[in-house]
């Protein structure tokens, strides 16, 4: 197969996940956003290594993807709930409100 | 030519998934559209002929952090508004995207390319450089002490 389609693929990818968090005011919307970055990101170094360098040296860096990823899943649990519990809207552009 | 066709159809499933996310005005549903988006993509894996990383993955991403997200804040609260521009959503990912892509467009990506992403330092192995697995081995497990003990003080505060 020509590399160059899943290299476009986790391209878009990338682009929905990016622009998901520009165009989005929900936080968890806004880091499930991150995760499609993540996602595409070890995507698109699996094609690269695996079509190019033909080893499985990528195992290290795909760990560290998805261990990224478990950690912010972990923080967003936190900062939701923290935000539920004081009682503060989950819409970004409202957030300043922490502060009062 | 199979598994371009292939590919072309679980993209067209990612990409549905992945829109989902933000169609969608709850977070609950979100955030099943994620665990979807997910296992397309580990599909996509199997499609590039890495059928073991997908399976790692499948069990990483879906097994874990869907889970995780889904039962710790989909399920805690469901919150309804509009939360995403869907019409800029579109644009500005065709232009992010075609901004990515343009340089990659037109290029055959042979061996001169292949020299530049290749490079020695890259084929010269990052399998001996074990720290890496340390660091993220070591940035879960304090995330996971820290998320325990802000949520023991956050319990002690209400």
């Amino acid at each position: 197969m020509i590399p160059i389609y899943p290299i476009l693929f986790a391209f878009a990818i990338f682009s929905i996940g990016a622009a998901g968090i520009a165009t989005s005011r929900h936080m968890v919307i806004m880091v499930f956003a991150v995760e499609v970055v993540l996602v595409a990101s070890a995507l698109l170094g699996t094609v690269f290594y695996f079509y190019f360098v033909g080893s499985s040296s990528i195992l290290p860096f795909l760990f560290a993807i998805w261990a990224i990823a478990a950690s912010e899943a972990i923080l967003l649990v936190i900062f939701y709930r923290y935000m539920v519990r004081a009682d503060v809207s989950l819409d970004v552009t409202k957030l300043s409100r922490i502060k009062e | 030519m199979l598994e371009t066709a292939l590919l072309g159809i679980v993209a067209i499933l990612d990409f549905i998934a992945i829109f989902s996310i933000f169609v969608f005005k709850d977070i609950f549903h979100s955030g099943i559209a994620l665990a979807f988006a997910f296992l397309f993509n580990s599909i996509a894996f199997v499609v590039v002929g890495q059928p073991l990383l997908a399976i790692i993955q499948l069990f990483i991403l879906i097994g874990g952090i869907s889970t995780y997200l889904i039962l710790g804040v989909a399920s805690y609260g469901l919150s309804n508004f509009r939360h995403s521009n869907r019409l800029l959503l579109a644009i500005l990912s065709v232009v992010i995207f075609i901004a990515m892509s343009y340089p990659l467009i037109g290029t055959t990506l042979v061996s001169a390319q292949q020299n530049y992403f290749t490079g020695a330092a890259i084929s010269g192995g990052i399998v001996p450089y074990v720290a890496i697995y340390y660091l993220a081995a070591f940035m879960v497990f304090t995330t996971s002490i820290g998320s325990l003990l802000l949520l023991k003080r956050i319990g002690a505060k209400k």
